[in-house]
């Protein structure tokens, strides 16, 4: 039941579908608050939505209710609670004196809804404070407090033993029914073991003292443990601990244990190198490039070291070309690192970028962008520019279109005569 | 709901004894003025928008069930009039703190303060009369049958 209506798809209440029936005293101040609260929480409220319940026929009842006191109002709808719910008058005790509670009573009036605040004056008054002033958190109202939502979640995990106190009650109640199976029988060397998501550090003590005070065994081993992931794996990978206030982590021997070795890129790179250097023709021309994840300087270093292999290998130094890119911006790391210092000695007066457009061939991708090619390149025109000491605008980017086995970029560079001096 | 054999009383007033140390209340003017912001409706955070409600609505200490009901209209409209609320909006006079602006329901809940210039007002509803009154700075009255 909700006395608060939403339109369809809107998550905001807008419109009241309740009326408050109220008694004098002090359950029907406490209805007014709980009248001061509908109405904060709904954008739209027709007046009045509270009238006095002596004036009020059962008949007249339209709307869902709220209900408190003493009318024919609240009569009927005790009348209909009791009938629907014939279990609590055995179940639960009658209310004390300055006790109440509200009750939900479904069809009520017709099809029509209640809640039924009962309970003597005070009673009712305190019941109907904890809605308006409380609900629908425990105590201390605002997100940050414990929600009745939460308990009802705890209780639903609890009930459908995913939680670690569901389970272990299960357990416990398997273990009462065995016990009381082997009832006085004098049992020897007992061993219990419990196992559920998280444990209670004194479960195991709990669990061994059932059995004890029960069957009195000679010979008792007890286990208890948790089941839940990061709960006993290795003091090595503290990340994966599972970390709660009230579960503390403890080491315990792992399943299996793997150790994995991913060499360093850099060293696969010298190790195909090297393999291949044998092929060298003493004399010969080599040209190599590669691209790692490094920056500069390892790029450098590893540059150094791959010249040297082919070197030892007796290729001529002078026809020997290697280098070493950024595999995270190929275009970005070739312009710089190959075309500038190539450049760098020559009159540039003017760079051309060409690039080429990206093409989607089957029209699917979710993230595609034709101009993805000069996008990797930024911000390459204007360190270019601080290289060559050239203005800005002397550097161009211009898209082409690509054909079957073009490269993704092509660069000119010219003169101050227009004529083209990069071979 | 005002047709009662004793008349339904209330009585706005627009400042009481001592300002809260909250947000300034602006006086309500009349009648008219006392669910709009900047009385007992507050904007606390200059967003246009009423978000705090400085006062409370004044039952008497054994309040009927008519004048209870009258307070749960006007809580509600105060409810509606605000994006956040303090709870109890509705008090019993028997637990009244004088702290700030005050909707008096029922004769019996306004103070001697007001009373005297309430006197005045009252006998002149007929019977099954109820009146609305703005007291303090500024008197002024709606009565309905």
């Amino acid at each position: 039941m909700t006395a608060v209506s939403r339109l369809l798809r809107m998550p905001i209440p807008s419109a009241l579908d309740a009326r408050l029936y109220v008694p004098a005293g002090a359950a029907g101040t406490a209805l007014a608050n709980l009248a001061a609260r509908m109405g904060m929480e709904a954008t739209g409220v027709t007046l009045p939505l509270a009238s006095p319940a002596t004036d009020s026929a059962v008949k007249d009842v339209r709307t869902q209710a709220v209900i408190a006191g003493d009318s024919a109002l609240s009569k009927e709808a005790d009348a209909k609670l009791r009938a629907q719910d014939t279990a609590s008058p055995q179940t639960e005790p009658n209310l004390a004196r300055g006790e109440g509670e509200i009750r939900v009573v479904n069809d009520s009036f017709a099809r029509r809804g209640a809640l039924l605040a009962r309970g003597d004056d005070a009673g009712a008054a305190a019941g109907l404070d904890l809605l308006s002033g409380h609900f629908p958190n425990l105590w201390e109202p605002g997100k940050p407090y414990l929600s009745l939502e939460e308990i009802r979640y705890d209780l639903h995990r609890f009930f459908s033993l995913r939680s670690g106190a569901g389970q272990a009650a299960v357990g416990l109640y398997h273990l009462e029914r065995w016990m009381k199976e082997i009832g006085t029988a004098p049992v020897k060397n007992v061993k219990a073991e419990l196992f559920v998501d998280l444990t209670d550090p004194h479960l195991t003590d709990f669990v061994r003292g059932q059995i004890q005070d029960r069957l009195h065994p000679e010979g008792l081993e007890v286990v208890t443990n948790s089941l839940r992931a990061g709960t006993k794996c290795c003091d090595r990978q503290p990340g994966v601990h599972y970390q709660a206030a009230e579960q503390a982590f403890h080491t315990s021997t792992p399943t299996f244990t793997e150790d994995l070795v991913i060499p360093w890129e850099g060293t696969r790179l010298l190790q195909a190198v090297q393999g291949v250097s044998s092929r060298v023709r003493r004399g010969g021309d080599v040209k190599l490039v590669a691209r790692v994840s490094e920056g500069p300087e390892q790029r450098r270093k590893l540059q150094a070291q791959l010249e040297d292999l082919p070197k030892h290998a007796g290729a001529n130094p002078q026809r020997l070309q290697v280098v070493v890119l950024s595999a995270y911006k190929p275009g970005y790391s070739w312009l710089m690192d190959e075309i500038a210092p190539e450049l760098a000695a020559k009159p540039v007066a003017s760079v051309k970028i060409e690039f080429a457009k990206e093409v989607d061939p089957t029209g699917e991708r979710a993230m595609y962008s034709p101009a993805r090619w000069v996008q990797e390149l930024y911000p390459v025109d204007e360190m270019l520019a601080r290289k060559l000491n050239l203005p800005l605008a002397k550097i161009t980017l211009d898209q082409f279109e690509p054909s079957k086995g073009s490269p993704t970029y092509r660069v000119h560079a010219y003169d101050a005569g227009s004529n083209e001096i990069l071979a | 709901m005002l047709k009662r054999s004793i008349p339904l009383l209330i009585m706005v007033c627009t400042f009481a004894f001592q300002r809260p140390p909250g947000p300034a209340a602006n006086s309500a003017g009349s009648v008219a003025d006392a669910l709009a912001t900047g009385w007992m409706l507050v904007d606390t955070n200059g967003d246009g928008i009423a978000d705090f409600v400085n006062g409370k609505v004044v039952v008497p200490a054994r309040p009927s069930a008519a004048e209870n009901s009258a307070a749960a209209n006007l809580a509600a409209r105060l409810g509606f009039g605000t994006t956040g609320l303090t709870m109890p909006l509705v008090i019993n006079a028997a637990a009244n703190a004088s702290d700030g602006p005050r909707i008096w329901v029922g004769r019996d809940t306004v103070p001697p303060q007001f009373a005297a210039e309430l006197a005045t007002l009252a006998p002149k509803l007929e019977d099954e009369e109820g009146g609305v009154f703005a007291g303090g700075r500024q008197s002024g009255g709606d009565r309905q049958r």
